[in-house]
């Protein structure tokens, strides 16, 4: 069942889970071969390279079988939440609640990138005026107008503020087209005043102390909200039950970079590790089960590491890399170009970070949220990356750019400046669309040259 | 010696609130020419940016009206002598709480006035202020009728760079074309040139809804408060009523809209948006659904509208009205 | 012995062959790019060692670079060009603190240590606003060749600002241009200036000098004077710049057969 660690295709996967299957492989409700996806259109399977792993299996189920659970919990009867530009606030308060399901309809912009086009929900998008200037994450919109993928939601909240423009105008149409929206306000996070109270943000931050109660005045009207919804309130008692299981979450996952993150060699594909931490926002729609993969693949890992086996060898190029990448095949091109992971930043750090426990509990949310490096200035973000990136021994930063995100055209050259001139690691930008297939070349060019560029430091001592 | 220059972009800054700290207020059309320019960045943003390294501004205020503003306050910096400053301007306002933060922004740009070396606002002065920029912007308006569509953006752009009015002089007739509504982003000085186009073409801007334009005007103040919490009545008249695409939600705007088109007939609608403006070009398919006239859709690209296609199109918008 | 290093870069395959022993480059040859880009780069490959009397097995070992290093099956090994270039620019100007390189379709800026390694180094986006392929769209808008335009640029009273960052905005741009009667020297200089303004701008605060312009649109009269004035600094003209990734992969090889 454990064979040492290896890249398969989707064809490769085929023989292997027939193999496990014969060796007593247990699988949850939703597991199955990976293959079953590709008639489901999810054609990029057929060029991704996957983790052997028991693990990874059931990480990919978990995760491609999202839209099937949202749709048991429709006909169940329990409410569901569409949480939007929300990377790991309003899910921690609806999973507190008995009932509710809350998803990341934003999680949409993978569509376009797994399906290979084939679901036309950028085409959908384009129809309706919100083109390429726009994030992929438009692709959300679409589904909403297909209603093909995730059921439409009972309550959909979305924050507003300092968030990206790109997604606050898409859920404006959204709510254009008769869809009703819980808007909630995140501010800009701004540095105290002299003479003004700062409270400490998960992940080092801080914040005026005003900031953190308006925050906290608006997750509690978002809270009624939802209790509401539920026909019961979200009390102290839930949402302090609630906030401990997410932390599990990310307690969980903070164990797993770490051990992917410092090992001699990578115990996980960064593809695979990439999926794993998308679990914090949002739990793909089933916290408990989350916290199921994620034990999995921490068992893995751990065999792994203390059989110094993984990926790529101890030669590979340690790159610390910022931002999601629309297209899941640019984590395989990065271990294909001679790098691997060994830190990750995807704007959701602050749901990574253990939400405070020694605090009361709306406060404590309040302060994760003012913690959203979207929230606050790109310096900010960056000297967390430069730090982080140092301590890691990052030898290449890459940022990887959303096409069209409103933050990226300023956010990037400040993130690569900051670890270049803090930490004098080198660092390059790259954009990458959904089908990255076009770029691949100019892509891997800028790749390679980042790991040349690294490989001749090591030789310099530099 | 002269005060210092505040500048800034968003109509959410109340000029008054600046000149009451004993600063000068300076509303910026910025330069297209020597603009920050990078793949993805607006125009109006970079351009922005680059006026605040302006060599006679003191501070740049930066509003989170959107998010390309909000870190355009990032941009640069080092190349000139002046402070920023990022006011967070509630994009919900629905609660209390949203028009409370506001409030609390105001005094927070306060403080950072008193910082940059002005004063906290003697009493009266603040309404006073108040009613000299409300006057102006009544005859701003009322000038309208008797000018050129573009004397009368020079005029507002004048008068929102320097607080003042030039004397009234009726030399240049109005052209008395087709009468339009101009709707959409903010206006760089070069953009003027669109207001060329359009008397050149045989229109006229009717009404203003740009960002630079009266649709983003507070409402008219409440004398009765403006006597006992003149901060307040700032607040309400900015915050409470200027109906901005930023909103979340933005019914006011289509409020405004419906209002607007009842109360001054146009014959049709150009929306300017700046490329990778997200605000306005999402919002350009229900204007075109709410309007019961014509709309064009302009892309402020490059130097402006009023050159080449940008013209082409604004000639074509006029002759098809006609 | 014999190394040979081969650019295939976007618009041009170009070829250095270096004799070790002489320390000296012994020919070089370019050809255009085109589909078969293997086979072009061959024969040319061939055609070079022929003209110098020499065959494919005098040749010891060939490093591909460029954007289609990848498809030259017959090289040993590939680098990318920014690495080649730097090793390219660390042999003609040794001095180099910053190497920029402004070819057919990208552009690159890379920062040299004084050993002359890449310390870092910087890509142009995926559009071609500063690159070659501008000055190629704007030469056939002007009814002008890429070569006459530095010369066309050289008499313009005052360049036109060209403020679109893409290419294709840009040419829109230049056509409105064209049609409001601006001088097509104004256009061509307003388009030089713009694609130092762009490479300028992914140089940032960080030029270090001396600075050395390498590419094949380094050859266009005043673009490296273009540059300067967008950098505030000298710029160095390398020696037959759109040689120098050639050069310097032919010079990699040489290092790996030593």
């Amino acid at each position: 069942m454990n064979a040492p660690p290896r890249r398969l295709t989707l064809d490769d996967w085929d023989a292997r889970y027939g193999d496990l299957r014969r060796a007593g492989l247990r699988e949850p409700s939703y597991g199955g071969p990976l293959r079953r996806h590709v008639a489901d259109g999810d054609h990029r399977l057929l060029r991704l390279q996957f983790d052997n792993s028991a693990a990874a299996l059931r990480l990919w189920n978990f995760l491609l079988t999202e839209e099937d659970r949202l749709h048991a919990a429709r006909a169940e009867g329990r409410r569901i939440v569409g949480a939007m530009k929300d990377l790991g606030t309003v899910p921690v308060m609806a999973y507190s609640l008995p009932g509710v399901v809350a998803f990341y309809p934003d999680g949409a912009w993978w569509t376009p990138c797994v399906m290979e086009m084939s679901d036309e929900l950028l085409a959908v998008a384009d129809r309706m005026g919100i083109d390429e200037t726009f994030c992929p994450v438009r692709a959300m919109l679409g589904a909403f107008v297909t209603r093909r993928h995730f059921p439409i939601p009972d309550l959909l909240v979305c924050s507003a503020g300092a968030v990206c423009d790109d997604f606050s105008a898409i859920a404006q149409r959204l709510n254009g087209l008769g869809h009703p929206i819980l808007w909630w306000e995140a501010p800009h996070r701004s540095e105290p005043e002299p003479d003004e109270e700062a409270v400490p943000l998960p992940g080092g931050g801080r914040a005026p102390r005003a900031q953190v109660a308006f925050l906290e005045s608006e997750l509690r009207r978002v809270g009624e909200a939802l209790g509401r919804l539920a026909g019961t309130d979200l009390d102290d008692a839930r949402l302090a039950d609630g906030i401990q299981r997410a932390n599990g979450i990310r307690r969980r996952l903070r164990e797993l970079r770490e051990a992917c993150f410092t090992a001699r060699v990578a115990p996980l594909p960064a593809l695979e590790l990439l999926i794993a931490e998308m679990l914090a926002i949002h739990f793909c729609s089933d916290l408990e089960e989350a916290g199921a993969v994620l034990d999995d693949l921490l068992d893995e890992v751990r065999r792994r590491v203390a059989a110094g086996t993984g990926f790529g060898g101890a030669d590979a190029v340690r790159v610390y890399w910022v931002n999601p990448v629309a297209d899941l095949r640019m984590m395989n091109r990065l271990e294909a170009a001679g790098g691997r992971l060994c830190g990750t930043e995807f704007l959701f750090s602050h749901a990574l970070d253990g939400i405070p426990e020694d605090v009361p509990c709306w406060e404590a949310l309040a302060r994760a949220a003012a913690a959203d490096p979207m929230a606050g200035p790109a310096r900010d973000r960056a000297a967390r990356i430069a730090r982080d990136a140092a301590a890691l021994g990052a030898e290449a930063v890459i940022v990887s750019r959303i096409p069209g995100a409103s933050h990226c055209a300023t956010e990037g050259g400040v993130m690569a400046d900051a670890v270049r001139a803090a930490a004098g690691i080198p660092a390059v930008e790259i954009e990458v669309p959904p089908l990255s297939d076009a770029v691949a070349a100019q892509v891997s060019t800028r790749m390679e040259a980042l790991f040349e560029t690294a490989r001749a430091r090591r030789g310099c001592g530099t | 010696m002269p005060l210092p220059s505040v500048i800034f972009a968003s109509s959410f800054v109340p000029p008054e609130w600046i000149e009451a700290h004993g600063l000068r207020p300076s509303r910026v059309a910025p330069r297209a020419a020597g603009a920050v320019e990078r793949e993805g960045l607006c125009p109006f943003a970079g351009a922005f940016a680059a006026a605040a390294d302006g060599p006679d501004v003191a501070a740049a205020v930066f509003t989170t009206t959107c998010d390309q503003m909000r870190r355009a306050a990032e941009i640069g910096g080092d190349g000139g002598r002046a402070e920023r400053f990022v006011m967070h301007v509630p994009s919900t306002w629905q609660t209390p709480a949203a028009h409370r933060l506001y409030r609390e922004e105001l005094g927070r740009l306060g403080r950072f006035l008193v910082r940059l070396g002005g004063h906290g606002p003697a009493p009266g002065e603040l309404a006073a202020c108040m009613e000299r920029r409300e006057a102006m912007r009544d005859e701003v308006l009322a000038r309208r009728p008797r000018l050129t569509s573009r004397a009368h953006g020079d005029l507002a752009m004048r008068f929102h760079e320097t607080g003042v009015l030039p004397p009234a002089s009726d030399t240049v007739p109005a052209s008395g074309g087709s009468p339009l509504m101009l709707l959409g982003g903010p206006m760089r000085r070069e953009d003027l040139g669109l207001f060329d186009t359009i008397d050149r073409s045989g229109g006229c801007v009717a009404v203003d809804g740009t960002e630079s334009g009266e649709r983003e005007w507070p409402r008219r103040f409440d004398r009765r408060r403006m006597g006992g919490d003149p901060a307040g009545e700032l607040a309400d008249a900015y915050f409470g009523h200027i109906p901005a695409v930023f909103r979340r939600p933005d019914s006011g705007l289509f409020d405004w809209l419906a209002a607007a088109l009842r109360a001054t007939p146009v014959r049709g609608i150009v929306v300017v948006t700046h490329p990778w403006c997200d605000a306005w070009r999402a919002e350009v398919p229900r204007i075109r659904d709410a309007s019961p006239v014509p709309v064009l859709a302009l892309d402020l690209a490059g130097a402006g509208a009023s050159a080449g296609e940008g013209s082409t199109r604004v000639e074509a918008f006029l002759e098809a009205l006609r | 012995m014999i190394v040979a290093g081969v650019d295939a870069g976007s618009r041009a395959i170009k070829i250095v062959l270096y004799d070790t022993a002489a320390g000296a480059v012994a020919g070089r040859a370019s050809c255009d790019q085109g589909v078969r880009q293997e086979d072009i780069a061959a024969r040319a490959l061939d055609g070079l060692l022929a003209d110098l009397g020499l065959a494919r097995g005098d040749v010891a070992r060939v490093v591909a670079t460029g954007y289609g290093r990848a498809a030259l099956a017959f090289a040993d090994s590939a680098v990318t060009e920014i690495t080649c270039h730097a090793r390219g620019v660390r042999a003609v100007a040794p001095e180099a603190r910053t190497a920029v390189d402004i070819g057919g379709q990208d552009s690159k800026v890379i920062w040299l240590d004084a050993g002359g390694a890449v310390r870092d180094f910087v890509m142009n986006d995926r559009c071609a606003a500063g690159t070659g392929r501008f000055l190629e769209v704007v030469a056939s808008r002007l009814d002008a060749g890429v070569a006459d335009l530095g010369a066309m640029a050289a008499e313009s009273a005052q360049p036109v600002p060209i403020s679109s960052t893409c290419v294709v905005f840009a040419e829109t741009e230049i056509v409105g241009l064209l049609a409001s009667a601006a001088d097509p020297r104004d256009i061509a200089a307003g388009v030089q200036k713009s694609i130092a303004s762009r490479v300028a701008s992914m140089v940032g605060r960080r030029a270090v000098e001396p600075v050395v312009l390498t590419g094949g649109v380094a050859l266009v009269p005043g673009m490296a004077a273009a540059l300067a004035a967008a950098l505030g600094c000298p710029v160095a003209l390398a020696p037959d710049p759109q040689y120098t990734g050639a050069l310097g992969a032919a010079l990699l090889a040489a290092e790996a057969r030593a």
